[in-house]
């Protein structure tokens, strides 16, 4: 049982996490965060992560290969979000975006800021997947 | 701001003008000073404006409604998270449990209806809690959205706890307007609790009537739309008739709850939302949406579509979007059908629109009716004629908003 705190307070018990917060990315809004936020901001962090996932997640080039054939399918039977995770390093840090497979129709991502010093991105990326997976199934 | 307004040739005689409202008119500005007034003295209760609802609880917003914006329970139910049957099934426990109705003294809106379905649904492991808090913060923000959209009504606020005894308290005279404008957010809630509870006994099969009440508020059926379509009117009118409708209790959902009972206190209402972050959201989205394409007609405006373009690949949610427009559906239409959020099939249509794949009706038809007679008015000069003639002219029109509505049009035309 597990709601949205609970879920990010689990992501930031990962080595090296500095922040994370489950953003919608259609809207901009953080629908929840914790720790730190990259640049200070809250808010304009998680609309500038939203832009970022928005991108990914609406360009068919970063579709997975099955859905290639489905064009023509409008709303078909692709995975929503065809992305399942977006990861991005800087100098300092990693920042993971774990897309959340909603069962309701959104557009929700993880957002994980790592310290890249004591981060594990691919500890990072398995335990978000989970988290993703029990938020949504419970 | 006052200086500017006030070098205008023609000010507005005897009118409380908001300088606030001509503000939001155009997009920008404060969002509601009253609700920033109320969040300072952290009140309780239900403020009503022109396009939505939203529930405070010491100061935060606990929930919001809209007639735009499909509740958390339709976005759930549209993509099968939740079987509509259970989430009817949770709906009528919960009004049956909650009880207290028998008596008088309490009453349940539908809002809390909702909330108490919702945890009802969680605690018997129906839906993960994860899945309900999204959603319905989700929901939300996408109701606060259209609620805090600029009105041509002041706001009204209705103390009063929400999840305790509904003991409503009304500030000031106006309670009139303020009571059947709340039943009239409320009826939409009873409305669909109604339907449940009526359906939940023979169960399953029978959607439809509730679908129709739940889902398509508006189009079909006198009683929907009388009830939410009817969202400028709904305030409007019965600021004229007075009409003091105490809220009371539905005569059906009386005889199907239990015997009184004490309602279990909500041991803290999940998530409350301050007022500063709801506000400044609601900007930072019309800003969102303004970059998008900056005409806000295709927000309320039937749309259609555009065939003269080779259209650029539209990514697959946009593209299930322009599948629904149609020429009659409206971007609140089409986010029903599709069980989203409202403001995220805005942003879809916008960019739609920016892609010049859509475009909305012209505004013919969807004109002001307000405004049509009063156009038609020999004479008169403009904008400034007194309410009193307006009465005649219109019947069921309060003659204060056809005034400023006429005033907002002249000045922009300025």
């Amino acid at each position: 049982m597990q709601g949205i705190d609970e879920c990010l307070l689990e992501a930031m018990r990962l080595p090296g996490a500095r922040g994370a917060a489950l953003v919608d990315w259609t809207s901009g809004l953080a629908l929840g965060a914790v720790g730190e936020s990259p640049g200070g901001d809250q808010e304009a962090a998680a609309a500038e992560a939203a832009e970022l996932a928005r991108l990914a997640a609406e360009q068919r080039a970063f579709a997975s290969g099955s859905s290639d054939t489905g064009d023509a399918g409008a709303a078909g039977d692709e995975p929503d979000p065809p992305v399942e995770d977006l990861i991005l390093s800087n100098r300092d840090s990693y920042h993971v975006l774990r897309f959340v497979p909603t069962s309701f129709d959104s557009s929700v991502f993880l957002h994980l800021w790592l310290a890249r010093a004591e981060g594990n991105l691919a500890l990072a990326r398995i335990r978000l997947g989970e988290m993703a997976g029990r938020l949504e199934l419970g | 701001m006052t200086t500017v307004k006030a070098t205008h040739a023609t000010p507005p005689p005897r009118l409380p003008v908001r300088d606030k409202a001509a503000a939001l008119g155009r997009g920008w500005g404060g969002v509601s000073p009253m609700l920033t007034r109320l969040a300072a003295e952290r009140a309780t209760g239900v403020l009503v404006r022109e396009r939505g609802t939203l529930h405070l609880a010491d100061g935060k917003v606990v929930h919001a409604e809209s007639p735009t914006a499909p509740g958390a329970h339709v976005l759930l139910a549209a993509h099968g998270t939740l079987d509509p049957d259970v989430w009817r099934q949770a709906l009528a426990e919960s009004i049956a449990s909650t009880g207290g109705a028998g008596t008088g003294t309490r009453r349940l809106t539908g809002a809390e209806a909702v909330h108490r379905a919702g945890r009802r649904l969680v605690a018997g492991g129906l839906l993960p809690p994860g899945a309900l808090e999204m959603c319905r913060l989700t929901a939300l923000y996408d109701a606060a959205y259209f609620a805090l959209a600029p009105s041509s009504t002041p706001g009204r606020f209705r103390y009063g706890t929400e999840d305790g005894p509904g003991d409503f308290t009304d500030p000031d005279s106006a309670s009139g307007a303020l009571g059947s404008a709340g039943t009239s957010a409320d009826t939409s809630g009873t409305l669909d609790a109604r339907g449940a509870s009526a359906r939940a006994p023979e169960a399953l099969g029978t959607r439809e009537v509730l679908d129709t009440a739940a889902t398509r508020t508006g189009t079909p059926g006198p009683l929907a739309g009388s009830t939410r379509r009817g969202a400028p009117g709904g305030a409007t009118d019965s600021g004229l008739g007075g009409t003091p409708t105490v809220p009371h209790t539905d005569p059906l959902t009386d005889s199907l709850s239990a015997p009184p009972t004490n309602p279990p206190t909500t041991p803290g209402t999940p998530h409350p939302v301050p007022v500063a972050d709801l506000e400044r959201e609601t900007l930072r989205r019309r800003d969102l949406l303004h970059r998008i394409w900056p005409d806000a007609l295709p927000d309320e405006a039937p749309l259609t579509r555009e065939y003269r373009l080779a259209l650029p690949l539209l990514p697959a949610r946009r593209q299930a979007v322009l599948a629904l427009v149609n020429g009659v559906r409206t971007a609140s239409d089409i986010a029903r059908e599709l069980g989203r959020p409202a403001f995220h099939t805005l942003v879809d249509i916008r960019r739609l629109v920016a892609a010049g794949a859509v475009s909305p009706c012209p505004p013919m038809p969807t004109a002001d009716p307000l405004c049509g007679p009063m156009s038609g008015l020999p004479g008169g000069p403009e904008g400034t004629g007194p309410p009193v003639d307006l009465t005649g002219a219109v019947a069921p029109v309060d003659p204060h908003i056809t005034l400023l509505k006429r005033l907002r049009d002249a000045l922009e035309a300025l």
